[in-house]
């Protein structure tokens, strides 16, 4: 499980870095995008495990970033996680119809996060 | 020969009998002849016969002489003395015989003197020899002449004798001749006979045989006329003079009561009839007699001797033998009862048809709606209604063709003018069309765009051709001006609330961004995964967290308030254990519990159905009773839940009235209506009611810091919590009630709190139905039933209840609950009825104040009724909502409906619709008369005020301001002042003078600015005055006056 590379698409700085924080504390790599373009670049060159996809974006948003690569053939078994400040109902449906194999909502539980991860994580591993 | 057969016979045996006389005269004639002439050959020989004896007696008297003298014996002389005897006989009988011939009678003079010489020669020589002896007699002889005398008379008798028998030759020859004649006559004459006869018989029997043609003509004639007499249903009677029957027909016996028509031989009518039909019938039979004119097909009616009646038309003709002479009657009379029937049905028909056509007309003319009624195929108008004028402006325009509908001033929606034969009744006409509720712009002939409301259908004749078409028509242009309105505020109103959620969706997410970190890294601080931290860095960090931690309840609790009040939040129903969510909700407190040593207990009734519910909200309503009680309970309390089933809501109603204490139960209803107007609520338990849903009732009992009396309705609402020291030193969002209500409204029950009071613990409890329904728009659904909802024949509310009643027709069970929930939660009393006929009868018994009306009604369907409740005196005036699944406005409008809802029902919408109305129909004065020069300020106010349910007059100017409030008496005037010709100030003077207008309340809605001097002049009769610039005050004193002048 550790060493396992998760790429953190996210805009807002503390919330990247507070991710970051938590997840390197489980010992995993993580590389880190400011925005949908460089997620998908990174994710094309680094290949993580795991992304975690903020849905608000500058430019493109989290939701067309995850249907880009979902339909990349060589990029369809990585896990994309929506983690997202949009907890309305109907934001989940949204999230999975758009690809994700996963929704968070922020605030994250940081006594919880790791494990949720991990969870995603060990799924991609199995494929 | 043109003769009758009796004259040819006659002349026939005339001219044979002719014939046969000339051929008897002739004959007769001849046979004399012949007689004659026999006669004369027997008288010839029997002259010669006389002849030869003259000659013998010459002979015998010389033979005589001579043996005498020869022998002188006198013997001899005896035939001497004979002959001398007879001669003279002789001669005698020969005269005779010859007196007819002269010639012969001149030779018997020569003959007689000559026998008489010789006679007298012999008698002297017989004296000689007597005398003188034999010598000298027979010198004498011997001397004489003797001899010469006998040769005399032989020649003369011979010459005598040849005449004779010349003569008899000629009459033999002439007999001859005349028995021929005889013979050529009688054979001619028979001959001639033979061919008259012959004729004559011939002439006859071809007579004869067309007499026995004739006859048998005649004969079948006759069988004809009998047959025809015998047969014919008609009565058919021969009178005389004296209209004494000579003759009758089978069918006229039959009438009378005879067995056979000779019967009635000799009577008269007065033997059949009464007098009142023999003694006319005997003076129209006199009269005919009399004038010999006939009497035609006179009606009369009969009453025959069985005493049956009936109608018979007579016609009497005189009847006259072969000379011409009158010598009776002769009549036919026809039973025409039957076609007197048909005729006095078809009378009867035509007047029931002449009082329907009235009735139709008249309904026609008086329908609400223009009606125009054309021919087909020529599209011919025949018919408008005056309505037609005061719709369209101008009186029907009688064209005789579809192509001159063209004067119509139709068009579509997108300007273009309607074709003539695109108009509704055009197409009914032309193709049969039934054309519903079609919409044409109109510009009336004075001016103004209305729009029309039309339908149109062709009427058919037995055939199923086209006949003619009937179009109707509205103007519905206020309406549609309020639809547009209406749609426009609901477009406004769906475009607030989807900004509203946007900004809920965006508020959402822009607070959770930064709580993530601030939440996040506090939580990494507090566990000082990155290092130690000092006590109270620590406690900082803690404090942090907690305050991130509301922060994100609140938001959770705001965005879940507002789903609810957005109608957003749905119910997702599911059937499950309360004593095991109870259980559940018990758990997720413990720890909570735990800390403060509080101990929560659970009793629930052993029957405790099953529930339908949505399990996680139910859960959320336990868990917030359950944490608000344990955070308002001193460490050591007690809270205890205890759950029961009750038969129905007003049964937990009465339990709470029954409290001893100061119980008023909160609920959404009064929250929302009542407790708005300040208005004290107490429940009245009416004993003789039952409601069917069995209800939950859960409560949670603490024995906390309790609820003052003016705060237990307060705490329910958003942001409120008891203000007490104690209180705010608990953490709480001040959502948490209201949401816990929002969220037992919503499963259709009600919480209320009750408390002995501070210091002295509170119970929550609330009640919701065992089966909650799902509610489509998902309103804040009230109680269950705040009025006891009375199910029986007639549920009716209580008597002195002053709450405005409104009468709830509908056949569904949950729809009527939840209407009668809005209603009773906005203040209404509520009665309900299940189909048409129930509503019309509870109408009228109960006059409601308004009345909700559904359209698929058993029995007696919505129209149906709502038509009846327009047409009965006592409910003509009770508004009508429609509410239906049927989106048919217009024809709900056009019964008379007040207005349409369409199902499913807005619970705001439905009570401002229902205040609306029921103002509506208070005020019978709402016409505001609208005086401007400025026909855009006429447009805006009539838009406003007709959306606020006024009717609107307008006028253009002071003059036409005058006149119409003399002549209409508005409610209200709104008036401009500076008006060009006749200002606002001269139409406030004029109005102010005249009695009927004088207290008539004026508005001045004006761009001047009013000085004191304009004051002055307007004087005390301008209610208010208002500036062109705010039309809110406008409406709101209209609003005021209209009111004001009602009440008095």
């Amino acid at each position: 499980m550790e060493g396992e590379k998760i790429l953190i698409v996210e805009d807002n700085p503390l919330n990247m870095q507070l991710a970051m924080y938590v997840l390197e504390a489980a010992g995993y790599v993580v590389l880190q995008a400011e925005d949908a373009e460089k997620g998908i670049a990174l994710a094309r060159a680094e290949r993580p495990a795991v992304i975690l996809m903020d849905e608000s974006l500058p430019g493109m948003d989290g939701l067309s970033a995850t249907k880009v690569l979902k339909q990349d053939p060589s990029m369809k078994d990585i896990r994309i996680v929506m983690l997202t400040a949009h907890a309305m109902k109907g934001d989940e449906e949204k999230a999975l119809s758009a690809g994700c194999d996963g929704y968070l909502t922020k605030p994250i539980d940081t006594r919880k996060f790791a494990q949720q991860v991990a969870q995603f994580v060990k799924s991609s591993r199995d494929t | 020969m043109k003769l009758p057969i009796g004259q040819k016979i006659n002349v026939g045996f005339a001219v044979a009998l002719l014939i046969l006389i000339v051929i008897g005269s002739a004959s007769y004639y001849n046979a004399t002849r012949l007689v004659k002439t026999a006669d004369d050959i027997v008288h010839t020989h029997r002259v010669l016969e006389e002849l030869e004896r003259l000659l013998s007696l010459t002979r015998h008297a010389e033979t005589g002489e001579r043996g005498f003298l020869v022998t002188g014996e006198e013997r001899y002389l005896e035939r001497y003395h004979a002959a001398v005897k007879s001669v003279d006989q002789e001669f005698k009988d020969l005269r005779n015989l010859t007196a007819d011939d002269p010639r012969q009678q001149g030779k018997l003079h020569a003959l007689e003197p000559l026998i008489t010489a010789r006679f007298a020669l012999s008698k002297k020589a017989i004296e000689l020899e007597r005398d003188q002896g034999p010598e000298a007699a027979r010198q004498l002889v011997r001397a004489s002449e003797g001899r010469k005398i006998t040769d005399e008379i032989r020649k003369l008798i011979d010459q005598m004798r040849n005449e004779e028998n010349q003569l008899l030759q000629q009459r033999n020859e002439k007999e001859k001749a005349t028995a021929q004649k005889t013979i050529y006559a009688i054979v001619f004459g028979s001959l001639l006979a033979f061919v008259v006869v012959g004729l004559a018989s011939f002439i006859i029997h071809r007579d004869i045989a067309h007499r026995r043609q004739a006859e048998r003509a005649l004969e079948e004639e006759r069988t004809l006329v009998v047959t025809l007499m015998d047969t014919l249903p008609d009565s058919i009677y021969f009178k005389d003079r004296n209209s004494r029957f000579i003759r009758i027909n089978r069918a006229l016996a039959g009438r009378l009561g005879l067995t056979h028509p000779e019967e009635a031989l000799g009577k008269t009518d007065l033997d059949f009839f009464t007098e009142d039909h023999a003694q006319p019938a005997y003076a129209d039979e006199q009269k005919v007699v009399r004038s010999g004119q006939p009497l035609l097909n006179k009606e009369e009616k009969e009453t025959f001797p069985d005493g049956r009646e009936a109608w018979v038309s007579t016609t009497k003709m005189p009847l006259q033998d072969n000379n011409g002479q009158i010598i009776g009657t002769f009549g036919v009379s026809r039973d025409i009862t039957e076609r007197k029937r048909a005729e006095q049905e078809k009378a009867r028909l035509m007047e029931e048809l002449e009082i329907k056509r009235r009735h139709l007309a008249a309904i026609v003319e008086e329908m609400p709606a223009g009606v125009i009624i054309a021919e087909a195929p020529s599209g011919r108008i025949v018919l408008g209604n005056r309505r037609v004028e005061e719709i369209l402006g101008h009186p029907v325009l009688l064209s005789d063709r579809v192509e001159s509908y063209r004067q119509y001033q139709g068009f579509h929606a997108d300007g273009q003018p309607y074709d003539p034969a695109d108009y509704p009744l055009a197409r009914s006409i032309l193709h049969g069309e039934v054309v519903k509720n079609e919409e044409i712009e109109y510009r009336r002939a004075d001016g103004p765009w209305i729009v029309l409301s039309v339908s149109s259908a062709p009427i058919r004749d037995a055939e199923g051709n086209i006949a003619t078409a009937v179009v109707t028509f509205s103007d519905i242009t206020a309406r549609k001006r309020a639809e547009t309105a209406l749609r426009q505020a609901k477009e406004a109103a769906d475009a607030a609330n989807l900004a509203k959620s946007q900004f809920l969706a965006n508020m959402s997410h822009e607070l959770r961004t930064p709580l993530n970190a601030i939440i996040g890294f506090s939580e990494l601080l507090e566990d000082q995964t990155f290092g130690g931290l000092n006590e109270k860095q620590k406690k900082y960090a803690n404090n942090i967290l907690i305050s991130g931690r509301h922060l994100l309840q609140l938001i959770n609790d705001i965005l879940d308030l507002a789903k609810v009040e957005a109608g957003r939040m749905e119910l997702d129903l599911s059937q499950f254990d309360v004593a095991v969510a109870l259980g559940d909700a018990q758990t997720i407190v413990k720890t909570l519990a735990a800390k403060k040593r509080i101990e929560v207990t659970v009793q629930e009734d052993s029957e405790l159905p099953l529930i339908t519910a949505d399990q996680p909200k139910f859960k959320q309503i336990m868990y917030n009773l359950l944490s608000n009680a344990i955070k308002f309970t001193p460490e050591g309390g007690k809270v205890k839940v205890t759950a029961s089933l009750v038969g129905g809501s007003q049964v937990a109603g009465q339990q709470v009235a029954d409290q001893p204490v100061t119980a008023q139960p909160v609920a959404g209803h009064q929250v929302a209506g009542q407790q708005v107007s300040g208005q004290q609520v107490t429940q009245h338990p009416t004993p003789d009611t039952r409601d069917p849903i069995p209800v939950v009732q859960i409560s949670v009992i603490d024995s906390g810091i309790g609820i003052a009396a003016q705060d237990q309705e307060r705490i329910f609402g958003e942001f409120e919590q008891v203000d007490s020291a104690y209180v705010r030193q608990q953490k709480g969002t001040g959502l948490g009630l209201a949401l816990t209500r929002k969220l037992v409204e919503l499963h259709g029950g009600r919480i209320w709190v009750e408390s002995e009071g501070e210091g002295k613990g509170s119970t929550f409890s609330f009640v919701i139905p065992a089966r909650a329904q799902e509610r489509e728009g998902a309103e804040t659904a009230g109680p269950v039933s705040d009025k006891p909802l009375v199910t029986g024949k007639i549920a009716a509310p209580e008597v002195g209840d002053s709450r405005p009643l409104v009468l709830v027709v509908e056949d569904d069970r949950q729809a009527r609950e939840l209407l009668s929930q809005y209603l009773s939660q906005a203040g209404y009393a509520v009665a309900y009825a299940y189909d048409g006929e129930h509503a019309i009868e509870m109408a009228r018994k109960l006059r409601p104040s308004a009345i909700t009306l559904d359209i698929l009604l058993p029995k007696k369907d919505g129209w149906e009724a709502l038509a009846e409740l327009k047409s009965l005196p006592e409910t003509k005036d009770v508004p009508v909502v429609i509410v239906s699944i049927t989106d048919d406005g217009q024809l709900g409008f056009s019964l008379g409906a007040a207005a349409f809802l369409v199902k499913p029902v807005n619970k705001e919408q439905l009570i401002e619709i229902l205040r609306k109305t029921m103002d509506a129909a208070g005020k019978e004065m709402r016409t505001v008369l609208v005086v401007d020069d400025e026909p855009k300020v006429i447009d805006l106010l009539t838009d406003m005020l007709t959306t606020q349910g006024f009717t609107v007059l307008q006028a253009y100017g002071g003059r036409q301001g005058i006149d119409l409030a003399m002549e209409k008496l508005p409610d209200a005037i709104i008036l401009d002042l500076m008006m060009p010709d006749v200002t606002g100030f001269d139409v406030v003077q004029q109005l102010r003078k005249h009695p009927s207008t004088r207290d008539i309340p004026i508005v001045i809605f004006t761009a001047k600015e009013v000085t004191s001097e304009d004051r002055r002049q307007l004087n005390s009769h301008i209610q208010a005055i208002t500036s062109k610039s705010s039309k809110d005050d406008l409406l709101g004193q209209l609003e005021t006056l209209v009111r004001a002048r009602r009440k008095t």
